[in-house]
Protein backbone atom coordinates (compact mmCIF):
# COMPACT_ATOMS: atom_id res chain seq x y z
CA UNK A 1 0.00 0.00 0.00
CA UNK A 2 2.75 2.33 0.84
CA UNK A 3 4.50 1.84 -2.65
CA UNK A 4 1.31 2.21 -4.24
CA UNK A 5 0.56 5.59 -2.39
CA UNK A 6 4.40 6.77 -3.24
CA UNK A 7 3.41 5.17 -6.92
CA UNK A 8 0.22 7.82 -6.96
CA UNK A 9 1.99 10.51 -5.58
CA UNK A 10 4.75 10.44 -7.74
CA UNK A 11 2.27 10.39 -10.78
CA UNK A 12 0.38 13.64 -9.01
CA UNK A 13 3.42 15.26 -8.81
CA UNK A 14 4.67 14.67 -12.12
CA UNK A 15 1.61 16.22 -13.58
CA UNK A 16 1.55 19.29 -11.35
CA UNK A 17 5.13 19.89 -12.33
CA UNK A 18 5.61 19.27 -15.75
CA UNK A 19 3.85 22.66 -16.29
CA UNK A 20 5.66 25.97 -16.17
CA UNK A 21 5.66 29.31 -17.20
CA UNK A 22 7.03 28.38 -20.95
CA UNK A 23 4.30 25.80 -20.88
CA UNK A 24 1.53 27.85 -20.09
CA UNK A 25 2.33 30.79 -22.16
CA UNK A 26 3.53 29.31 -25.54
CA UNK A 27 0.09 27.17 -25.42
CA UNK A 28 -1.88 29.56 -24.91
CA UNK A 29 -0.39 32.22 -27.60
CA UNK A 30 0.08 29.48 -30.24
CA UNK A 31 -3.52 28.54 -29.37
CA UNK A 32 -4.78 31.88 -29.91
CA UNK A 33 -3.09 32.22 -33.51
CA UNK A 34 -2.97 28.32 -35.12
CA UNK A 35 -5.59 26.68 -33.40
CA UNK A 36 -5.01 23.17 -32.28
CA UNK A 37 -2.46 23.11 -35.29
CA UNK A 38 0.39 22.50 -33.74
CA UNK A 39 -0.27 20.32 -31.41
CA UNK A 40 1.73 17.40 -32.71
CA UNK A 41 4.83 19.21 -31.75
CA UNK A 42 3.43 19.14 -28.18
CA UNK A 43 3.19 15.35 -29.01
CA UNK A 44 6.13 15.01 -30.41
CA UNK A 45 8.23 16.99 -27.15
CA UNK A 46 6.55 14.75 -25.19
CA UNK A 47 7.91 11.45 -26.82
CA UNK A 48 11.08 12.96 -26.26
CA UNK A 49 10.73 14.23 -22.40
CA UNK A 50 9.42 10.77 -21.69
CA UNK A 51 11.99 9.23 -23.43
CA UNK A 52 15.22 10.73 -22.33
CA UNK A 53 13.91 11.67 -18.36
CA UNK A 54 13.27 7.58 -18.09
CA UNK A 55 16.72 7.39 -18.97
CA UNK A 56 18.23 10.10 -16.80
CA UNK A 57 16.29 8.84 -13.92
CA UNK A 58 17.06 4.87 -14.41
CA UNK A 59 21.34 6.14 -14.81
CA UNK A 60 20.87 8.37 -11.67
CA UNK A 61 18.90 5.82 -9.68
CA UNK A 62 21.17 2.69 -10.71
CA UNK A 63 24.72 4.44 -11.24
CA UNK A 64 24.19 7.23 -8.20
CA UNK A 65 25.56 10.07 -11.18
CA UNK A 66 23.23 12.99 -12.12
CA UNK A 67 23.11 14.20 -15.67
CA UNK A 68 25.12 17.14 -15.70
CA UNK A 69 28.59 14.81 -14.07
CA UNK A 70 27.72 12.71 -17.11
CA UNK A 71 27.80 15.80 -19.91
CA UNK A 72 31.02 16.16 -18.56
CA UNK A 73 32.65 12.93 -17.95
CA UNK A 74 31.12 11.82 -21.46
CA UNK A 75 31.67 15.21 -23.45
CA UNK A 76 34.93 16.20 -21.87
CA UNK A 77 36.01 19.54 -20.05
CA UNK A 78 35.81 21.44 -23.36
CA UNK A 79 32.42 20.65 -24.77
CA UNK A 80 30.93 20.41 -21.51
CA UNK A 81 31.57 23.85 -20.45
CA UNK A 82 30.26 25.05 -23.68
CA UNK A 83 27.37 23.03 -22.70
CA UNK A 84 27.51 24.39 -18.99
CA UNK A 85 27.57 28.10 -20.22
CA UNK A 86 24.32 27.55 -22.21
CA UNK A 87 22.00 25.68 -20.26
CA UNK A 88 23.15 28.20 -17.17
CA UNK A 89 22.15 30.97 -19.66
CA UNK A 90 18.89 28.86 -20.44
CA UNK A 91 18.06 28.28 -17.28
CA UNK A 92 18.41 32.02 -15.70
CA UNK A 93 16.33 32.82 -18.61
CA UNK A 94 14.03 30.29 -17.42
CA UNK A 95 13.52 31.31 -13.92
CA UNK A 96 13.23 35.15 -14.76
CA UNK A 97 10.23 34.07 -16.79
CA UNK A 98 9.07 31.88 -13.75
CA UNK A 99 10.10 34.80 -11.01
CA UNK A 100 8.19 36.48 -13.27
CA UNK A 101 5.11 34.61 -13.83
CA UNK A 102 4.87 34.44 -10.29
CA UNK A 103 4.75 37.96 -9.48
CA UNK A 104 2.16 38.63 -12.56
CA UNK A 105 0.05 36.36 -10.61
CA UNK A 106 0.15 37.83 -7.39
CA UNK A 107 -0.34 41.09 -9.62
CA UNK A 108 -3.86 39.30 -10.81
CA UNK A 109 -4.46 38.30 -7.03
CA UNK A 110 -3.98 42.30 -5.59
CA UNK A 111 -3.71 44.88 -8.47
CA UNK A 112 -0.18 45.19 -7.14
CA UNK A 113 1.61 45.73 -10.21
CA UNK A 114 3.86 42.99 -10.51
CA UNK A 115 7.17 44.67 -10.61
CA UNK A 116 6.24 45.26 -6.78
CA UNK A 117 6.07 41.49 -6.42
CA UNK A 118 9.07 40.79 -8.45
CA UNK A 119 11.40 41.05 -5.30
CA UNK A 120 9.19 39.09 -3.27
CA UNK A 121 8.63 36.25 -4.93
CA UNK A 122 12.32 36.18 -5.66
CA UNK A 123 13.35 36.46 -1.93
CA UNK A 124 10.49 33.58 -0.89
CA UNK A 125 11.88 31.42 -3.86
CA UNK A 126 15.37 31.46 -2.37
CA UNK A 127 14.26 31.14 1.09
CA UNK A 128 11.95 28.33 0.44
CA UNK A 129 15.48 26.60 -1.46
CA UNK A 130 17.53 27.51 1.48
CA UNK A 131 15.09 26.09 3.94
CA UNK A 132 12.27 23.36 2.98
CA UNK A 133 12.91 19.61 2.48
CA UNK A 134 13.63 18.08 -1.29
CA UNK A 135 10.67 15.77 -0.94
CA UNK A 136 8.34 18.43 0.74
CA UNK A 137 8.88 20.81 -1.53
CA UNK A 138 8.16 18.18 -4.52
CA UNK A 139 5.46 17.56 -3.38
CA UNK A 140 3.71 20.03 -1.75
CA UNK A 141 3.88 22.49 -5.56
CA UNK A 142 3.53 19.39 -7.41
CA UNK A 143 0.07 18.60 -5.87
CA UNK A 144 -1.33 21.91 -5.42
CA UNK A 145 -0.15 22.66 -9.43
CA UNK A 146 -2.97 20.17 -10.42
CA UNK A 147 -4.97 23.50 -9.49
CA UNK A 148 -4.02 24.56 -13.88
CA UNK A 149 -6.63 21.20 -14.21
CA UNK A 150 -9.23 23.67 -14.28
CA UNK A 151 -8.79 24.05 -17.93
CA UNK A 152 -10.10 20.52 -18.31
CA UNK A 153 -13.08 21.38 -16.34
CA UNK A 154 -13.60 24.36 -18.72
CA UNK A 155 -13.52 22.69 -21.47
CA UNK A 156 -16.01 20.56 -20.01
CA UNK A 157 -18.33 23.59 -19.16
CA UNK A 158 -18.29 25.35 -22.05
CA UNK A 159 -18.99 22.36 -24.40
CA UNK A 160 -16.04 22.06 -26.24
CA UNK A 161 -16.18 20.33 -29.60
CA UNK A 162 -13.54 17.54 -29.01
CA UNK A 163 -14.10 16.03 -32.43
CA UNK A 164 -13.80 19.17 -33.94
CA UNK A 165 -10.75 19.50 -31.82
CA UNK A 166 -9.30 16.47 -32.74
CA UNK A 167 -9.35 17.19 -36.50
CA UNK A 168 -7.63 20.28 -36.02
CA UNK A 169 -4.97 18.34 -34.57
CA UNK A 170 -4.82 15.41 -36.54
CA UNK A 171 -4.69 17.23 -39.83
CA UNK A 172 -2.58 20.37 -39.43
CA UNK A 173 -2.88 23.55 -41.62
CA UNK A 174 -1.17 26.79 -41.57
CA UNK A 175 -3.88 29.28 -41.04
CA UNK A 176 -4.19 31.95 -43.65
CA UNK A 177 -2.10 34.98 -43.45
CA UNK A 178 0.58 32.71 -41.35
CA UNK A 179 4.02 31.57 -43.27
CA UNK A 180 4.92 28.55 -42.70
CA UNK A 181 8.23 29.24 -41.44
CA UNK A 182 6.77 31.25 -38.50
CA UNK A 183 4.03 27.88 -37.70
CA UNK A 184 7.41 25.98 -38.02
CA UNK A 185 9.21 28.35 -35.30
CA UNK A 186 6.12 28.01 -32.69
CA UNK A 187 6.35 24.12 -33.54
CA UNK A 188 10.20 24.44 -32.39
CA UNK A 189 9.21 26.50 -29.15
CA UNK A 190 6.30 24.20 -28.17
CA UNK A 191 8.77 21.41 -28.91
CA UNK A 192 11.45 23.51 -26.39
CA UNK A 193 8.79 24.38 -23.86
CA UNK A 194 7.73 20.34 -23.70
CA UNK A 195 11.69 19.64 -23.41
CA UNK A 196 13.54 22.45 -21.54
CA UNK A 197 16.98 20.73 -20.41
CA UNK A 198 16.38 21.72 -16.87
CA UNK A 199 13.59 19.06 -16.43
CA UNK A 200 16.32 16.35 -17.15
CA UNK A 201 18.93 18.20 -14.57
CA UNK A 202 16.18 18.61 -12.01
CA UNK A 203 14.63 14.99 -12.44
CA UNK A 204 18.04 13.34 -12.19
CA UNK A 205 19.38 15.23 -9.20
CA UNK A 206 16.33 14.99 -7.35
CA UNK A 207 16.44 11.54 -7.55
CA UNK A 208 19.93 11.33 -5.89
CA UNK A 209 18.51 14.09 -3.45
CA UNK A 210 15.94 11.47 -2.34
CA UNK A 211 18.83 8.86 -2.68
CA UNK A 212 16.55 6.63 -5.28
CA UNK A 213 17.91 2.87 -6.13
CA UNK A 214 17.31 0.00 -8.58
CA UNK A 215 13.74 -0.38 -6.32
CA UNK A 216 12.41 3.18 -6.78
CA UNK A 217 12.63 2.58 -10.53
CA UNK A 218 8.87 1.53 -10.76
CA UNK A 219 8.16 4.97 -8.90
CA UNK A 220 10.50 6.57 -11.89
CA UNK A 221 8.78 5.26 -14.15
CA UNK A 222 5.54 5.36 -13.39
CA UNK A 223 6.30 9.21 -12.96
CA UNK A 224 7.42 9.35 -16.63
CA UNK A 225 5.01 7.11 -18.36
CA UNK A 226 1.70 8.31 -16.62
CA UNK A 227 2.72 12.15 -15.17
CA UNK A 228 4.38 13.20 -18.06
CA UNK A 229 2.06 12.35 -20.59
CA UNK A 230 -1.05 13.85 -18.13
CA UNK A 231 0.69 16.82 -17.48
CA UNK A 232 1.40 17.37 -21.39
CA UNK A 233 -2.69 17.02 -21.54
CA UNK A 234 -2.95 20.14 -19.69
CA UNK A 235 -0.90 22.35 -22.04
CA UNK A 236 -2.90 20.85 -24.77
CA UNK A 237 -6.19 21.91 -22.74
CA UNK A 238 -4.48 25.44 -22.21
CA UNK A 239 -3.69 25.55 -25.82
CA UNK A 240 -7.60 23.88 -26.63
CA UNK A 241 -9.04 26.96 -24.32
CA UNK A 242 -7.11 30.07 -26.43
CA UNK A 243 -8.40 28.11 -29.81
CA UNK A 244 -11.80 28.03 -28.82
CA UNK A 245 -12.12 31.17 -27.10
CA UNK A 246 -9.56 33.97 -27.76
CA UNK A 247 -8.65 32.67 -31.80
CA UNK A 248 -12.35 33.62 -32.55
CA UNK A 249 -11.98 37.07 -31.13
CA UNK A 250 -8.75 37.95 -32.72
CA UNK A 251 -7.16 38.00 -29.08
CA UNK A 252 -3.50 37.09 -29.22
CA UNK A 253 -1.57 36.77 -26.31
CA UNK A 254 0.59 39.51 -24.79
CA UNK A 255 0.58 38.81 -20.94
CA UNK A 256 -0.77 36.18 -18.66
CA UNK A 257 -3.91 37.46 -18.02
CA UNK A 258 -5.17 36.81 -21.38
CA UNK A 259 -4.28 33.18 -20.49
CA UNK A 260 -7.03 33.36 -17.84
CA UNK A 261 -9.17 34.94 -19.65
CA UNK A 262 -11.29 31.51 -21.47
CA UNK A 263 -11.67 30.18 -17.75
CA UNK A 264 -13.08 33.30 -16.36
CA UNK A 265 -15.18 33.77 -19.56
CA UNK A 266 -16.46 29.82 -18.66
CA UNK A 267 -16.22 29.45 -14.68
CA UNK A 268 -16.35 33.25 -13.35
CA UNK A 269 -14.01 34.70 -10.96
CA UNK A 270 -14.16 31.33 -9.23
CA UNK A 271 -12.76 29.78 -11.80
CA UNK A 272 -10.50 32.44 -12.14
CA UNK A 273 -9.46 32.42 -8.85
CA UNK A 274 -8.05 29.36 -9.43
CA UNK A 275 -6.66 29.85 -12.62
CA UNK A 276 -4.99 32.63 -10.63
CA UNK A 277 -3.78 30.25 -8.51
CA UNK A 278 -2.45 27.44 -10.55
CA UNK A 279 -0.60 29.58 -12.73
CA UNK A 280 1.77 30.87 -8.73
CA UNK A 281 1.89 27.66 -7.93
CA UNK A 282 3.22 25.74 -11.52
CA UNK A 283 5.59 29.19 -11.76
CA UNK A 284 7.01 29.03 -8.25
CA UNK A 285 7.49 25.49 -8.13
CA UNK A 286 9.36 25.46 -11.37
CA UNK A 287 11.37 28.29 -10.09
CA UNK A 288 12.46 26.26 -7.78
CA UNK A 289 13.36 23.44 -10.40
CA UNK A 290 15.26 25.86 -12.45
CA UNK A 291 17.03 27.79 -9.40
CA UNK A 292 18.08 24.43 -8.23
CA UNK A 293 19.01 23.49 -11.57
CA UNK A 294 21.20 25.83 -11.59
CA UNK A 295 23.48 24.86 -8.67
CA UNK A 296 23.12 21.29 -10.20
CA UNK A 297 24.44 21.56 -13.17
CA UNK A 298 27.45 24.11 -12.12
CA UNK A 299 28.36 21.96 -9.13
CA UNK A 300 28.36 18.65 -11.03
CA UNK A 301 30.55 20.00 -13.82
CA UNK A 302 32.66 20.71 -11.30
CA UNK A 303 32.47 18.03 -9.27
CA UNK A 304 31.75 20.16 -6.53
CA UNK A 305 29.72 19.34 -3.14
CA UNK A 306 25.85 20.18 -4.07
CA UNK A 307 22.04 18.81 -2.81
CA UNK A 308 20.02 19.36 -0.30
CA UNK A 309 20.42 16.91 1.60
CA UNK A 310 23.34 18.25 3.51
CA UNK A 311 23.52 21.23 5.51
CA UNK A 312 23.69 24.36 3.17
CA UNK A 313 27.48 25.46 4.83
CA UNK A 314 28.34 21.68 3.79
CA UNK A 315 27.96 22.95 -0.03
CA UNK A 316 28.66 26.66 -0.19
CA UNK A 317 29.35 26.72 -3.95
CA UNK A 318 25.97 25.19 -4.64
CA UNK A 319 24.08 28.03 -2.70
CA UNK A 320 25.81 30.75 -3.99
CA UNK A 321 25.07 29.36 -7.36
CA UNK A 322 21.71 28.89 -7.01
CA UNK A 323 21.55 32.72 -4.84
CA UNK A 324 23.43 34.31 -7.93
CA UNK A 325 21.23 32.77 -10.53
CA UNK A 326 18.02 34.14 -8.48
CA UNK A 327 19.65 37.61 -8.16
CA UNK A 328 20.51 37.97 -12.00
CA UNK A 329 17.06 36.87 -13.21
CA UNK A 330 15.85 39.37 -10.15
CA UNK A 331 17.74 41.77 -11.80
CA UNK A 332 16.98 40.99 -15.27
CA UNK A 333 13.07 40.68 -14.04
CA UNK A 334 13.15 44.34 -12.75
CA UNK A 335 14.38 45.90 -16.05
CA UNK A 336 10.49 45.38 -16.92
CA UNK A 337 11.74 43.34 -20.05
CA UNK A 338 8.02 41.56 -21.41
CA UNK A 339 7.84 38.52 -19.29
CA UNK A 340 6.05 37.01 -22.03
CA UNK A 341 9.01 37.66 -24.63
CA UNK A 342 11.09 36.05 -22.18
CA UNK A 343 9.49 33.32 -22.06
CA UNK A 344 9.59 33.04 -25.89
CA UNK A 345 13.29 32.88 -26.00
CA UNK A 346 13.94 30.91 -22.90
CA UNK A 347 12.18 28.00 -24.78
CA UNK A 348 13.14 28.57 -28.47
CA UNK A 349 16.89 28.46 -27.11
CA UNK A 350 16.11 25.72 -25.08
CA UNK A 351 15.42 23.43 -27.97
CA UNK A 352 18.26 24.41 -29.38
CA UNK A 353 20.70 23.35 -26.54
CA UNK A 354 18.81 19.96 -25.98
CA UNK A 355 22.18 17.65 -28.25
CA UNK A 356 24.79 18.36 -25.75
CA UNK A 357 22.63 17.08 -22.99
CA UNK A 358 20.76 14.68 -24.13
CA UNK A 359 23.84 12.63 -26.54
CA UNK A 360 25.40 11.86 -23.21
CA UNK A 361 22.43 10.52 -21.39
CA UNK A 362 22.38 8.16 -24.17
CA UNK A 363 25.51 6.91 -24.61
CA UNK A 364 25.84 6.18 -20.80
CA UNK A 365 22.50 4.73 -20.74
CA UNK A 366 24.24 1.87 -22.81
CA UNK A 367 27.11 1.58 -21.09
CA UNK A 368 27.05 -1.89 -19.01
CA UNK A 369 29.70 0.10 -16.57
CA UNK A 370 27.16 2.34 -15.13
CA UNK A 371 24.33 0.26 -15.65
CA UNK A 372 24.75 -3.28 -15.35
CA UNK A 373 21.22 -5.14 -16.23
CA UNK A 374 19.44 -1.99 -16.68
CA UNK A 375 21.06 -0.79 -19.95
CA UNK A 376 18.78 0.65 -22.34
CA UNK A 377 16.53 -1.88 -24.21
CA UNK A 378 16.27 -2.10 -27.92
CA UNK A 379 13.22 0.09 -28.60
CA UNK A 380 14.48 2.51 -26.13
CA UNK A 381 17.34 3.46 -28.20
CA UNK A 382 15.87 3.57 -31.52
CA UNK A 383 13.61 6.08 -30.16
CA UNK A 384 16.25 8.02 -28.62
CA UNK A 385 18.15 8.09 -31.24
CA UNK A 386 15.70 8.71 -33.46
CA UNK A 387 15.49 11.70 -31.24
CA UNK A 388 18.74 12.90 -30.71
CA UNK A 389 18.84 13.30 -34.68
CA UNK A 390 15.37 15.71 -34.33
CA UNK A 391 17.00 17.58 -31.71
CA UNK A 392 20.07 18.07 -33.73
CA UNK A 393 18.12 19.28 -37.09
CA UNK A 394 16.07 21.58 -34.45
CA UNK A 395 18.96 22.69 -32.76
CA UNK A 396 20.29 23.69 -36.34
CA UNK A 397 17.31 24.89 -37.60
CA UNK A 398 16.10 27.22 -34.61
CA UNK A 399 18.48 30.29 -34.53
CA UNK A 400 18.06 31.13 -38.40
CA UNK A 401 13.92 30.48 -38.36
CA UNK A 402 14.63 33.01 -35.46
CA UNK A 403 15.97 35.42 -37.50
CA UNK A 404 14.16 34.71 -40.58
CA UNK A 405 10.51 34.90 -38.95
CA UNK A 406 11.71 37.63 -36.17
CA UNK A 407 11.25 35.62 -33.64
CA UNK A 408 7.73 34.46 -34.84
CA UNK A 409 6.19 38.12 -35.66
CA UNK B 1 58.36 -3.88 -40.88
CA UNK B 2 56.22 -3.66 -37.67
CA UNK B 3 57.56 -4.10 -34.29
CA UNK B 4 56.59 -6.34 -31.93
CA UNK B 5 53.47 -4.81 -29.65
CA UNK B 6 52.83 -7.03 -26.13
CA UNK B 7 49.12 -7.70 -25.61
CA UNK B 8 47.85 -5.40 -22.22
CA UNK B 9 48.52 -7.66 -18.97
CA UNK B 10 46.01 -10.35 -18.93
CA UNK B 11 43.90 -11.26 -15.67
CA UNK B 12 43.64 -8.17 -14.47
CA UNK B 13 41.69 -4.47 -15.46
CA UNK B 14 43.26 -1.83 -17.46
CA UNK B 15 42.56 2.03 -17.02
CA UNK B 16 42.26 3.91 -20.06
CA UNK B 17 43.13 8.12 -18.71
CA UNK B 18 40.55 9.62 -20.35
CA UNK B 19 37.79 7.01 -20.52
CA UNK B 20 38.25 5.75 -16.76
CA UNK B 21 40.11 8.56 -15.64
CA UNK B 22 39.68 12.31 -16.30
CA UNK B 23 36.58 14.16 -15.57
CA UNK B 24 35.38 11.46 -13.26
CA UNK B 25 33.68 12.68 -9.94
CA UNK B 26 35.96 12.44 -6.46
CA UNK B 27 34.62 11.00 -3.69
CA UNK B 28 35.80 10.68 -0.56
CA UNK B 29 36.14 8.89 2.41
CA UNK B 30 33.00 9.76 3.38
CA UNK B 31 31.02 9.49 0.88
CA UNK B 32 31.12 13.77 -0.11
CA UNK B 33 31.77 14.92 -3.53
CA UNK B 34 35.47 16.42 -3.63
CA UNK B 35 36.01 17.49 -7.02
CA UNK B 36 36.50 16.50 -10.21
CA UNK B 37 39.55 14.98 -11.69
CA UNK B 38 40.73 18.01 -13.65
CA UNK B 39 44.23 16.03 -14.46
CA UNK B 40 46.42 12.69 -14.72
CA UNK B 41 50.08 13.53 -13.05
CA UNK B 42 52.63 11.26 -14.08
CA UNK B 43 56.15 10.39 -12.66
CA UNK B 44 59.24 10.66 -14.92
CA UNK B 45 61.73 8.39 -13.21
CA UNK B 46 65.60 9.93 -13.44
CA UNK B 47 67.05 6.15 -14.93
CA UNK B 48 64.89 6.14 -17.96
CA UNK B 49 62.08 3.51 -16.75
CA UNK B 50 58.60 4.04 -18.26
CA UNK B 51 56.25 7.10 -16.75
CA UNK B 52 54.18 6.07 -13.85
CA UNK B 53 50.60 7.33 -12.68
CA UNK B 54 51.20 9.36 -9.75
CA UNK B 55 48.73 11.62 -8.65
CA UNK B 56 44.90 12.91 -10.04
CA UNK B 57 44.71 16.71 -9.88
CA UNK B 58 42.03 18.15 -8.52
CA UNK B 59 40.90 22.03 -8.98
CA UNK B 60 42.88 25.17 -8.72
CA UNK B 61 44.71 25.88 -11.80
CA UNK B 62 44.42 22.06 -13.51
CA UNK B 63 41.31 22.77 -15.45
CA UNK B 64 41.46 25.73 -15.94
CA UNK B 65 44.97 25.25 -17.14
CA UNK B 66 43.70 22.44 -19.53
CA UNK B 67 41.14 24.66 -21.18
CA UNK B 68 43.12 27.89 -22.01
CA UNK B 69 46.99 27.65 -20.69
CA UNK B 70 47.42 31.95 -20.38
CA UNK B 71 43.95 31.93 -18.76
CA UNK B 72 44.66 28.71 -16.50
CA UNK B 73 48.31 30.77 -14.83
CA UNK B 74 46.54 34.23 -14.78
CA UNK B 75 43.41 32.54 -12.67
CA UNK B 76 46.08 30.63 -10.65
CA UNK B 77 48.81 34.24 -9.91
CA UNK B 78 45.22 36.20 -9.12
CA UNK B 79 44.38 33.41 -6.75
CA UNK B 80 47.78 33.71 -5.26
CA UNK B 81 47.12 37.57 -4.56
CA UNK B 82 44.06 37.10 -2.91
CA UNK B 83 44.59 33.90 -0.85
CA UNK B 84 48.60 33.63 0.40
CA UNK B 85 48.17 31.43 2.51
CA UNK B 86 46.97 28.62 0.09
CA UNK B 87 49.61 26.35 -1.74
CA UNK B 88 49.96 26.99 -4.97
CA UNK B 89 48.91 24.68 -7.83
CA UNK B 90 46.30 22.09 -8.03
CA UNK B 91 45.54 19.85 -5.21
CA UNK B 92 47.83 16.54 -5.34
CA UNK B 93 45.79 13.14 -4.49
CA UNK B 94 48.92 10.68 -4.45
CA UNK B 95 47.54 7.32 -5.96
CA UNK B 96 47.84 5.69 -2.60
CA UNK B 97 44.68 7.36 -1.49
CA UNK B 98 42.84 5.62 -4.64
CA UNK B 99 40.47 2.80 -2.67
CA UNK B 100 38.27 2.02 -5.53
CA UNK B 101 37.40 3.37 -9.28
CA UNK B 102 34.02 2.73 -10.22
CA UNK B 103 31.43 4.90 -12.09
CA UNK B 104 32.97 7.86 -8.93
CA UNK B 105 36.95 7.59 -7.89
CA UNK B 106 36.45 6.51 -4.37
CA UNK B 107 39.27 7.99 -2.00
CA UNK B 108 40.53 6.93 1.37
CA UNK B 109 40.69 9.74 3.00
CA UNK B 110 38.65 12.58 3.52
CA UNK B 111 38.48 15.67 1.40
CA UNK B 112 39.56 17.72 4.55
CA UNK B 113 43.14 15.78 5.20
CA UNK B 114 43.62 16.50 1.33
CA UNK B 115 43.31 20.56 1.32
CA UNK B 116 40.63 20.10 -0.99
CA UNK B 117 38.18 22.46 1.07
CA UNK B 118 39.85 25.69 1.40
CA UNK B 119 37.81 27.78 -0.90
CA UNK B 120 34.73 25.66 0.25
CA UNK B 121 35.55 26.69 3.94
CA UNK B 122 36.58 30.37 2.83
CA UNK B 123 32.85 31.01 1.02
CA UNK B 124 31.37 28.98 3.74
CA UNK B 125 33.08 31.18 6.86
CA UNK B 126 32.86 34.02 5.03
CA UNK B 127 29.42 34.49 3.47
CA UNK B 128 27.41 31.00 3.63
CA UNK B 129 27.86 31.01 7.13
CA UNK B 130 26.24 33.97 7.98
CA UNK B 131 22.69 33.69 6.35
CA UNK B 132 20.74 31.97 9.53
CA UNK B 133 19.63 28.45 8.85
CA UNK B 134 23.46 27.58 7.53
CA UNK B 135 24.26 24.91 9.83
CA UNK B 136 21.08 23.08 9.88
CA UNK B 137 19.99 20.37 6.85
CA UNK B 138 16.40 21.83 5.30
CA UNK B 139 13.44 20.57 7.27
Amino acid sequence: VRKFFGIALGILTAVGGFVDIGDIVTSALVGARFGMALAWAVALGLVGIVVYAEMAGRVAAVSKRPVFELVRERLGARVALVNLFASMLINVLTLTAEIAGVAIALQLATSINYLWWLPVAAFVVWLVIWRVRFSLLENVFGLLGLAIAVFVVMLVRYGADWGHLWSQATTPTVPQGEGHATFLYYGIALFGATMTPYEVFFFSSGAVEEDWSTEDLSVSRANVFIGFPLGALLSLAIMAAAALILQPRNISVEQLSQVALPVSLVLGKIGLAIVIFGFFITTFGAALETGLSSGYAAAQYFGWQWGKFVKPREAPRFHLIVLGSIIVALLLGITSLDPVKITEYSVVLSAAALPLTYFPILVVANDPDYMGDHVNRPWSNAIATVYLVIVVAVAVATIPLMIATKAGQ
Amino acid sequence: MRVDVPPPPAGHRVLWADLHLSDRQLLDANGRFAGMVDDIEFDLPHDGAPPVLSALLVGRGALTRRLHRRFGSWLESLHARLHPEHPLGPVRIPVAYIHRIANAIELSVSREQLGLTLIEDTLANRIIGHIPGAGHAPQ
